[in-house]
């Protein structure tokens, strides 16, 4: 299993930003993680990512525990934040150089590393100050910072903000190509479309609880079952502008 | 340490010389490097000719004063550390190290050796600096560097081993420990100072710092503070330096063993602290200090009615006035802490105008002076706190002229404002400041005008963020440099032409308020005639190219 969550709850105080949610994304799997402003989705992705420690609950990356193992946890695993603040007084190749470092890549990683500037078309920027790039450019160098070590997990929180069209059919390309050679990936975004492009199986949340988890194939099975003839978007508003109605479809992602 | 958290250190050193690098390109970046760093030069240089002119004498300062208040000082600066430490219950990582290294195959423990490492790379520069603002308070060369390095380096470690105690102790728990705990300590500090203030006539500071340390409590808790200031003053190498050095040494060295003993649930509250941080960061950059601590989120508590249109002057000045009302809480702060420094002295000086003699002149000249150069600094509601809006403002259908007047109101009457409440205060604790109040009242304003519009002025045609992008940025300080030689030259001008004619007419008239009344309008023009200036600059601003990073 390369994610594995169960029972997952994360408590600000008195507030309650997560409820209980349990989910597993086997590798090649891609799942959607959709649901309103609030709703805990990066929440999640930061208890995955070894930032935020749950309230209670057991967080998996790869088979290994965050909570006992979390470094080796954490070697598997890549996490791309909405808003990626990189190092401003580095270059983009010297975040390359660093991560390199850090995931103790072998020999020879200098050849991936192009080989992204050039599917990332940031070859120019090579060696440009990160502070200087755009807000787009930005995030492709940390999308790129996030592949280069050829993670078997993978975390994208909202990928495709500031990118730009030809930008966004290469994001596109590299998560179906990385799901397609075994990684498990997690997309938290907005953008119903790109969920239903991209993804194989569906998790929304809903002020903190998990309203409905299943593959998309099933889903739209069930709904042509149903005779509902209903699009993902209005899924999605059903769902969370009345979570009871989801009780049928939570399957559980299998 | 793992090697790839060294490579790390290194790249971010060798970057920050790039930066520097970089910003001497442009001819302006070189001019202001230059006088910045010039400036720098003189003043280290003087106090390094002033720190070792006297060495042939002994120590410049008495040796035993500084072994009396130094453990004072830094166990103040540790308390103070504690009880003060904004809600950060968190060790310091920027937005960068938690995107890359939280996420990243790291332990916490190789986490914290990553910070301390930095932290003593830090304190090497500082050491440098700090080294030479102390010597003449050191025996030596060696003992100053030695000593200020370990006594930087501890007041690192207890402020990182402090917030990770605090992580580990929990945060309710803390947080309510630590408000009764401030209570308490603010309780008692007002109590002893009440029991002070009877007999302060009979003591002195010294004295009173003295009967401190000497008590059993104080003396215990200043025992390991007080090897590293023996080692700063030793007058032998052998044994008083190498000792007390070693065991200012162990200090830090337990310091850091309580650190990575501890490893403490860190993250998560470092990770929203950076987080705070960050975004109080920016509103610095963007806005100078006064909305560094304004509210950037909560609930809207109140509005300002609309000013009237005036061409549009009145709707931009009322933007600029919402955001500032918004952002008092910073303005409070410093006023509190101005008010402080006041309110102390008074305790010392007569309580009515009849004993305190001079003192309520010489103060509110002070603080009036103290008022001219900090407040426009700090209260940049205008073009300065803009600069991230300047494309805004440059789609606005207004002539550049009007919106000029509108940005620089806001400061000017903020600024006048504070003066008229400081000379009040003077004039209710004693009295005797009516013609001051009078003055102000008329003058202020214009006054005020003038000095916010130098400001922008400058801004405008050496666009600057407020604070420095990197440590030790010359440009930063060369900008500094030029806007008190501009702020002296329009201020000397105005100065000049107003007291020549205020001097002739008070000869001829006798009459102060016929001068009063002659000078006003001449200092308003002064102001009056920057405006055209400050439009031309803010017209010939290019967003794309002039925009500071």
């Amino acid at each position: 299993m390369s994610i594995r969550v169960e029972d997952y709850h994360k408590n600000y105080g008195p507030t309650v930003a997560v409820e209980g949610v349990s989910f597993v994304v086997r590798p090649g799997e891609i799942l959607g993680l959709i649901g309103p402003n609030g709703a805990g989705k990066t929440t999640t992705l930061r208890a995955l990512a070894g930032i935020l420690q749950p309230t209670r609950g057991r967080l998996c990356i790869a088979d290994h525990d965050l909570a006992t193992s979390p470094v080796v946890a954490k070697s598997a695993l890549a996490y791309i934040p909405d808003d990626p603040r990189l190092f401003d007084q580095l270059t983009t190749w010297e975040h390359f150089r660093f991560i390199a470092s850090a995931y103790r890549l072998p020999a020879g990683w200098q050849a991936d590393a192009e080989a992204l500037l050039t599917q990332f078309e940031l070859t120019e920027k090579r060696d440009a100050l990160t502070s200087e790039l755009s807000r787009g450019m930005r995030q492709k160098v940390a999308i790129c910072c996030g592949y280069l070590h050829q993670p078997s997990a993978v975390l994208l929180d909202e990928p495709l903000t500031g990118l730009d069209p030809r930008g966004i059919r290469t994001m596109k390309n590299s998560v179906a190509q990385r799901a397609a050679a075994g990684v498990a990936v997690i997309i938290s975004s907005h953008l119903l479309s790109l969920v239903e492009d991209l993804c194989t199986h569906i998790l929304v949340l809903h002020h903190g609880r998990q309203v409905l988890h299943t593959s998309l194939a099933e889903l739209r099975q069930q709904v042509a079952a149903e005779g509902r003839h209903e699009t993902l978007e209005q899924l999605f508003f059903r769902l969370t502008e009345t979570p009871q109605d989801v009780l049928p479809v939570e399957t559980g992602g299998a | 340490m793992p090697r790839a958290l060294w490579l790390l250190l290194w790249l971010r050193f060798t970057g920050w010389f790039r930066r520097i690098g970089l910003n001497l390109r442009t001819v302006k970046g070189l001019l202001l490097a230059v006088l910045g760093g010039g400036m720098l030069f003189l003043w280290l240089g003087s106090l390094v000719v002033s720190a070792f002119l006297p060495t042939a004498q002994g120590p410049a300062v008495d040796p035993s004063a500084v072994r009396q208040y130094g453990p004072l000082i830094l166990l103040a600066y540790c308390v103070l550390t504690s009880a003060f430490s904004a809600g950060e219950r968190a060790v310091s990582f920027s937005p960068g190290e938690v995107n890359f290294l939280f996420p990243g195959p790291f332990s916490r423990r190789q986490l914290l050796l990553y910070k301390i490492a930095g932290t003593f790379f830090m304190s090497l520069l500082t050491t440098l600096f700090l080294t030479f603002v102390l010597l003449r308070y050191a025996s030596s060369l060696l003992t100053a560097a030695v000593s200020v390095l370990l006594a930087m380096l501890f007041l690192q470690l207890f402020a990182m081993a402090a917030a990770l105690v605090a992580s580990y102790a929990g945060a309710q728990a803390y947080n309510r420990r630590r408000r009764v705990g401030l209570v308490l300590l603010l309780g008692v500090l007002i109590f002893g100072l009440f029991q002070a203030s009877r007999g302060l006539g009979d003591l002195d500071f010294g004295t009173i710092a003295g009967e401190l340390s000497e008590s059993t409590v104080v003396y215990v808790v200043l025992s390991p503070l007080r090897w590293f200031v023996e080692s700063f003053t030793a007058e032998q190498v052998w044994p008083g330096f190498v000792v007390n050095a070693l065991l200012s040494l162990m200090v830090n060295l337990g310091l850091v063993a309580i650190v990575l003993g501890l490893d403490a649930q860190y993250l998560e509250a470092a990770s929203a602290a950076s987080e705070k941080t960050y975004e109080r960061l920016q509103r610095l950059r963007r806005g100078g200090a006064a909305a560094a601590w304004s509210a950037g989120t909560g609930k809207v508590r109140f509005s300002l009615p609309d000013l009237p249109r005036l061409g549009g002057v009145g709707p931009v000045a009322w933007r600029q006035m919402v955001s500032a009302t918004r952002g008092l809480k910073g303005l409070f702060v410093f006023l509190l802490i101005l008010g402080l420094t006041m309110v102390w002295p008074m305790f010392f000086t007569g309580r009515n105008a009849a004993e305190a003699g001079d003192m309520p002149h010489i103060y509110a000249a002070m603080l009036l002076g103290l008022s001219v150069f900090t407040l426009p600094m700090m209260l940049t509601f205008d073009f300065r706190g803009d600069v991230d809006r300047m494309d805004v403002l440059k789609s606005l259908p207004l002539p550049a002229w009007r919106l000029s007047v509108g940005q620089l109101l806001t400061p000017a009457l903020m600024i006048a404002l504070v003066q008229l409440g400081i000379l009040g205060v003077l004039q209710a604790v004693w009295g005797g400041m009516s013609m001051y109040l009078i003055a102000a009242a008329a003058f202020a304003l214009p006054v005020n005008f003038l000095l916010v519009a130098i400001e922008n002025l400058m801004f405008l045609l050496f666009p600057t963020r407020m604070v420095a992008a990197t440590p030790a940025d010359f440009q930063l300080m060369g900008r500094y440099m030029l806007l008190f030689m501009a702020k002296f030259c329009f201020l000397g001008l105005a100065a000049g032409m107003t007291t020549l004619a205020g001097a002739v007419v008070y000869v001829l008239t006798d009459s102060h308020v016929v001068a009063g009344a002659v000078c006003w309008p001449i200092v308003l023009a002064v102001g009056a005639a920057l405006v055209p200036l400050i439009a031309s600059a803010f017209k010939r601003f290019d967003v794309a190219r002039d925009t500071p990073p």
